[in-house]
């Protein structure tokens, strides 16, 4: 039996944690609308700036953005890496071989255009083989993150994966053109994932602000679909602006306006920084683990006191953090060829993406 | 009078061959040659710059060395595949490319087969099974829509400031050097400023 002064504390307490719940609930609830909010401008933003001066943008956003998305992408990885790799050893030396054989014949193909001379035929063989091995590769890992479980079979990720390099050879141009395309939107599935993990609270209403995505690229191809193409508006003459619109594809597309390419990939790449440098760092410091991206602490690799490698993960990401610095001064001194050499080695980071979110399925 | 019906259908076809021996066959129709026509997706697409310059004494005309390598490409295509390539074929799409193709569509094929039939999950024979009707029905649609169709013309390409170096009354002619440049994607022809005496 209880004593009446103790139920009367008794209900108090009760009432007490279920207006906490409530608390915390429309806390929560005020959490997803703020995110949604900040969401929905930043895509309005970037539609309009992209839509508005597209070369412009690219140039500024490159400049400001891609050095310092590749380091919080970095330290995101790290976060990802187990101190000890167990089952997971074959996936990562699978995957660490992949991203350096990829990179490296990626890096080489135009120097081997350049000594032996490649017509328009030798460049689409040559990308056709690099777009398989991609296709490929990415599929063996699936098949291995499947083997992982034994609830799991993810076989199908080979006939998934034939029928995509078959695609890919009728035309290995427009297969490479729509990767430049789809890698902006795997930063979208990261968040989704990470969000899982630590805000599911969150995931309704981002997932109802993914419909925003594709009404900004409605509406932007709409309004600029006959477009005259671009003129070139930097003091570098031609060549930055070629450079430019040559990413977005417009050679490949002859027939759709090279303003509408540009505002369409600077306006997904936008969102891919945006995701990577706003949304998944913040989503991780409110979580209330102290994953501030300047705390190592909590990264496995340099927490675990036999396995981990603390000092060697702090030289990196200090390492990295100077190698932004020495991207931004390279930009100030020589946009365009600093461009061309940034676009080619941040394909591994590109590549890198694939196993990190394998991990996270 | 069957046997007369018979008869005479027999002398008819005795000499059928008597008269019809000694006529010429009829002439071969000739074969049209098919016109190769020049697509415009089939041509290189550059830039074009028109510059007077004062330390010029000569006009030129630089060529990017990477434009001409697509055109030498183009013409050692053209040689090798001679007249009887088809006006219609498909010149963007070539024949190791569509037979590395079929071969991983029907890889594809196969080993989507092999793990509908190993698999034990009701929903994944579903998904694949959907995913078999859906790849095959594309594929005969493909067939039915695309199998001729003649690949979408390009949009014009914009000749910008370079309507205003000639009108349609005259033509602007002379003699030029021409050299071949690194410089990718853009043509340049340099005309010096300063012009001889009593030419215009």
């Amino acid at each position: 039996m209880e004593r009446a002064a103790d139920i009367g504390r008794f209900e108090l307490r009760a009432g007490a944690s279920s207006s906490l719940r409530g608390a915390s609930s429309s806390g929560a609830g005020r959490g997803a609308s703020a995110f949604a909010l900040v969401w929905l401008a930043v895509v309005a933003a970037s539609a309009l700036f992209a839509g508005w001066m597209p070369l412009r943008f690219s140039i500024v956003t490159v400049f400001l953005f891609a050095g310092p998305h590749n380091w919080f992408e970095l330290r995101y990885f790290l976060a990802r890496l187990p101190a000890r790799l167990g089952r997971s050893r074959n996936f990562f030396y699978a995957a660490f071989a992949g991203v350096a054989f990829l990179l490296a014949t990626y890096a080489a193909l135009p120097l081997l255009a350049h000594a032996f001379l490649w017509g328009g035929d030798a460049w689409t063989m040559a990308t056709g083989v690099w777009n398989s091995l991609l296709v490929l590769w990415v599929a063996a890992l699936v098949w291995m993150r499947g083997r992982q479980s034994s609830r799991r079979d993810w076989s199908w990720s080979f006939a998934v994966a034939f029928a995509l390099v078959g695609v890919n050879w009728l035309a290995p141009q427009m297969f490479s053109l729509g990767l430049v395309y789809l890698h902006p939107l795997v930063a979208l599935w990261f968040l989704d994932r990470q969000l899982r993990r630590t805000r599911p609270h969150w995931r309704r209403a981002y997932h109802l602000c993914l419909a925003a995505l594709p009404f900004a690229v409605g509406l932007l191809w709409w309004q600029l679909s006959d477009a005259p193409a671009l003129v070139a508006a930097t003091g570098d003459g031609d060549a930055l602006a070629l450079r430019i619109t040559r990413h977005a594809g417009s050679e490949i597309l002859q027939g759709v306006s090279s303003h509408l390419l540009v505002t369409t990939h600077v306006f997904l790449e936008t969102i891919h920084y945006g995701v990577w440098l706003l949304a998944l760092p913040l989503v991780g410091v409110r979580s209330g683990r102290s994953d501030a991206p300047w705390r190592i602490e909590t990264l496995p690799l340099a927490r675990h006191t036999r396995r981990g490698w603390p000092r060697v993960i702090r030289v990196l990401l200090v390492v990295a953090a100077a190698c932004v610095v020495v991207l931004w001064l390279a930009f100030l001194a020589d946009y365009p060829t600093t461009r061309d050499l940034y676009f080619t080695l941040a394909m591994a980071h590109v590549l890198a993406e694939a196993p990190f979110l394998l991990r996270m399925l | 009078m069957k046997l007369r019906l018979c008869c005479l259908a027999l002398a008819l076809f005795a000499l059928a061959p008597a008269t019809l021996a000694d006529i010429s066959a009829p002439e071969p129709k000739p074969t049209p040659t098919p016109q190769k026509v020049r697509r415009a997706a089939s041509l290189p697409a550059a830039r074009m710059l028109i510059e007077s310059r004062k330390d010029a004494t000569e006009a030129r005309l630089q060529i990017p060395q990477n434009v001409l390598r697509q055109l030498r490409a183009e013409l050692e295509r053209e040689d090798a595949s001679g007249a009887s390539s088809s006006a219609t074929a498909t010149d963007w799409l070539r024949p190791t490319q569509t037979i590395v193709a079929g071969v991983f569509l029907s890889l594809s094929l196969a080993f989507a087969g092999v793990f509908v039939a190993r698999t034990r999950s009701r929903v994944a024979r579903q998904a694949a099974a959907v995913a078999l009707f859906v790849f095959a029905a594309s594929g005969a649609l493909a067939f039915k829509t695309l199998a001729n169709a003649r690949p979408p013309e390009p949009r014009l390409l914009d000749a910008g400031s370079l309507r205003r170096a000639t009108t349609p009354d005259a033509e602007l002619n002379g003699v030029i050097r021409v050299e071949v440049v690194d410089d990718p994607n853009v043509f340049k022809l340099i005309v010096p400023a300063n012009t001889a005496a009593g030419t215009e």
